[in-house]
C-alpha cells in the first residue's frame, strides 16, 4: 500500500503544474463583430503573423512577464514557454521584422484598455471583471 | 573594450541616425516613452581548438573574443503611424571591438502585409543571414561555419532598398523579399591577409518562404555585379605586398584568369528547410556561390544539417555540414564537420551553450579547408606558414543574452 501512496504522490507532484495552471479569458471591445475565436488565430495575431483576427483588424496587448496568466496563455494558446517566446521575437526585433505586443500592466488596466479602444484584443485571468467586455475565447486545461 | 567608428560612411550613417531621432524628439510633443525603444543582444564566448593554426581565429590557445559580440538597437516611431527608424550597432570582439552600423533605415509599412526598408540592411543570402548575431535566436553558438562563415560571405550588409511581403495562401505562412543595393567598403580577410578596403559591390536578390511551424521551405537567389573587379585586385595587390609569389604562379598557369573584368558576377543560390515535430527539430540548407571570374575565388557548394530535441530547458543538438569546391589548384577549402551541443536556457532571455566539433579537411597536401591560412606550398613554392593538422578538435562556450 506504501507503494501505491508514493505513486499517487508522486504524480500529484509531477502533474500539479499543470492542475494548479491559471485560467484565463480573452476579451475584445462589446461592440466587436467577432463573437468567438479559435485558438489558432489567436495564436497568428499574437505572433504578428498577421494584423487580423477572423478579417477583423486588431491590436493585441500583453500581460507582463512573469505573469502566470501571461505564462498560461502563451503554453495553451501559442505553445511556447517563455524562453521559446523571447527567442521568437529575436529574430524578428533585430532583423526588421516587427515587435512583440505593447504590455498592460494587470488584468484592470487590461481591461480598461480593451474598453477604451474599439479595435483591441487582451487576455486576464478567469477571476477579472470582464462584464463590461466581450470574452471570445476561453482558456482552461 | 575600445570602441571605434570603421569608416566614415558608418560614423555618417550613426550621426544621421541620431540627428533624426533628435528633431523628432524636439518637435514631436506627443512623444511618449514607447516610441523610442531600445534593445540589445550580448554574447560572451570562449572557444579553443587543438591545432597550431588559427580557422575563424581559432586555434590552440584559450580565445575569448573571436565568438563574443554586443548588439544595441534603437527604435524611433513618430506616432502611431507607418513610418518607423532602425539603427542596429554591432561591435564584435573579432573585429577589435570596432562598432559597426549593421542595420540603420527607415521601415514604412506600405499595407499591412507589405513594408519597405530604406537604408543599410542586412544582406539575406541564406536562412538564418539577418540574424546570424543575435545569438538567442538559434541553437548553435553559431550558425554553421560551412554556409555562414566569413569565406563564403565576405560582406554582410548593403546600402539600399529591400521590400518584404508576408500573407498566407492555403492555411500557410509565406513570406518574400526583393532588394537591391551596393556595399560600399568591404574589408576582406583572405587567407591572413586583410584587406581593408575593396571598392563597392552591386548586389540584388529575391527570397522566399513558405509553410508552416511543422515544416517550412525557404529559397533565396542573389546576383553580385562587379566583384572580380573590385574584389580581387586588391587580393592580388595584397598577396605581392606580403611578397608571396601567388600572382605569379597564377599568371604561369593561365594569364587570363587573373586579368580583371568588367561586369564580373557572382551568384549564390540556396534552399533550406526548418520543421519542428513537437519537442523534435531539423533544419538543413544547401547553398551554392558561383563567380563567373573564378580565380582566386573557385565555384563553392556547401551545406548543412542539424536534428536536435528540447528536454524542456535543456536542448541537444547535433550538426553536420560540409563545404567543396570544384577547383582545388590554388584554394582546396573542402572540409566536413560534426558538432555535437546543447543549448541550456538558464533564463527567459539567458541562454548557455557548449560544443564540440570535429573538423577535417581534404587529404591533399594543398589542403587549407577554411583555416586562416595559405596553402603550405603552390605549384611547388613553399610559402612559409604554420602548417595544417589535417583534422582538428574546436571547443566552444558562449553565453547569449537579450535585453
Amino acid at each position: 500500500m506504501k507503494l501505491a501512496h508514493l505513486t499517487f504522490w508522486s504524480f500529484l507532484v509531477l502533474f500539479s503544474g499543470k492542475l494548479w495552471a491559471e485560467e484565463f479569458l480573452v476579451i475584445v471591445h462589446p461592440d466587436s463583430s467577432i463573437k468567438e475565436a479559435d485558438a489558432d488565430s489567436i495564436k497568428r495575431l499574437y505572433l504578428g503573423k498577421t494584423s487580423q483576427l477572423l478579417g477583423v483588424r486588431l491590436t493585441p496587448a500583453d500581460l507582463p512577464e512573469g505573469n502566470s496568466v501571461r505564462d498560461a496563455f502563451y503554453e495553451k494558446v501559442v505553445d511556447k514557454d517563455a524562453s521559446q517566446l523571447k527567442a521568437y521575437w529575436a529574430q524578428l526585433i533585430f532583423t526588421g521584422g516587427g515587435s512583440p505586443p505593447t504590455v498592460q500592466n494587470s488584468d484592470q488596466t487590461m481591461v480598461q484598455w480593451v474598453l477604451a479602444k474599439q479595435n483591441s484584443i487582451g487576455y486576464v485571468s478567469s477571476s477579472a471583471n470582464t462584464s463590461n467586455v466581450k470574452v471570445i475565447y476561453r482558456g482552461s486545461q | 573594450m575600445n570602441l571605434i567608428i570603421k569608416n566614415e560612411w558608418d560614423f555618417m550613417l550613426i550621426r544621421i541616425f541620431f540627428l533624426t531621432v533628435t528633431c523628432f524628439v524636439v518637435f514631436n510633443t506627443s512623444l511618449q516613452a514607447r516610441q523610442l525603444t531600445t534593445n540589445g543582444f550580448l554574447t560572451v564566448g570562449a572557444a579553443q581548438s587543438d591545432a597550431e593554426a588559427s580557422m575563424f581565429g581559432i586555434k590552440d590557445e584559450l580565445n575569448f573574443s573571436a565568438l563574443s559580440l554586443v548588439g544595441m538597437q534603437t527604435s524611433y516611431q513618430p506616432a502611431e503611424n507607418r513610418l518607423r527608424f532602425v539603427a542596429q550597432l554591432l561591435a564584435r570582439g573579432a573585429n577589435s571591438w570596432e562598432l559597426e552600423a549593421e542595420w540603420a533605415y527607415a521601415n514604412y509599412k506600405i499595407t499591412d502585409n507589405t513594408q519597405a526598408f530604406l537604408g543599410r540592411i542586412r544582406v539575406p543570402f541564406y536562412m538564418i543571414s539577418e540574424q546570424y548575431d543575435v545569438g538567442f535566436a538559434y541553437p548553435w553558438i553559431r550558425p554553421p561555419d560551412e554556409l555562414y562563415g566569413f569565406l563564403n560571405i565576405p560582406f554582410t550588409s548593403l546600402d539600399g532598398l529591400s521590400v518584404k511581403h508576408q500573407g498566407t495562401i492555403f492555411s500557410l505562412d509565406y513570406a518574400s523579399q526583393l532588394y537591391g543595393g551596393k556595399n560600399n567598403a568591404i574589408g576582406l580577410d583572405v587567407a591572413g591577409i586583410s584587406i581593408p578596403d575593396t571598392g563597392s559591390i552591386e548586389i540584388y536578390g529575391v527570397t522566399f518562404k513558405v509553410g508552416s511551424e511543422l515544416f517550412s521551405i525557404r529559397a533565396g537567389h542573389h546576383e553580385g555585379k562587379n566583384i572580380v573587379l573590385d574584389i580581387i585586385q586588391p587580393i592580388i595587390d595584397a598577396f605581392e605586398s606580403v611578397g608571396l609569389p601567388v600572382t605569379a604562379a597564377v599568371l604561369a598557369q593561365d594569364p587570363a584568369n587573373i586579368l580583371p573584368v568588367d561586369n564580373g558576377k557572382a551568384n549564390f543560390s540556396s534552399i533550406g528547410f526548418t520543421s519542428n515535430v513537437g519537442n523534435l527539430f531539423l533544419m538543413g540548407e544547401w547553398g551554392e556561390r558561383k563567380i563567373k571570374q573564378q580565380l582566386p575565388f573557385p565555384t563553392t557548394e556547401n551545406w548543412f544539417f542539424t536534428a536536435g530535441y528540447s528536454f524542456g530547458k535543456f536542448v541537444p543538438h547535433i550538426t553536420f555540414g560540409e563545404y567543396s569546391v570544384d577547383d582545388k589548384t590554388l584554394f582546396n577549402q573542402d572540409q566536413e564537420s560534426i558538432t555535437l551541443g546543447f543549448r541550456f536556457n538558464a533564463t527567459s532571455s539567458t541562454a548557455v551553450k557548449f560544443e564540440v566539433a570535429d573538423i577535417e579537411i581534404d587529404s591533399a597536401a594543398n589542403a587549407i579547408g577554411l583555416y586562416d591560412s595559405l596553402p603550405p606550398n603552390f605549384n611547388g613554392v613553399p610559402l612559409n606558414i604554420t602548417p595544417l593538422d589535417p583534422e582538428l578538435t574546436m571547443v566552444r562556450f558562449s553565453v547569449n543574452t537579450i535585453f
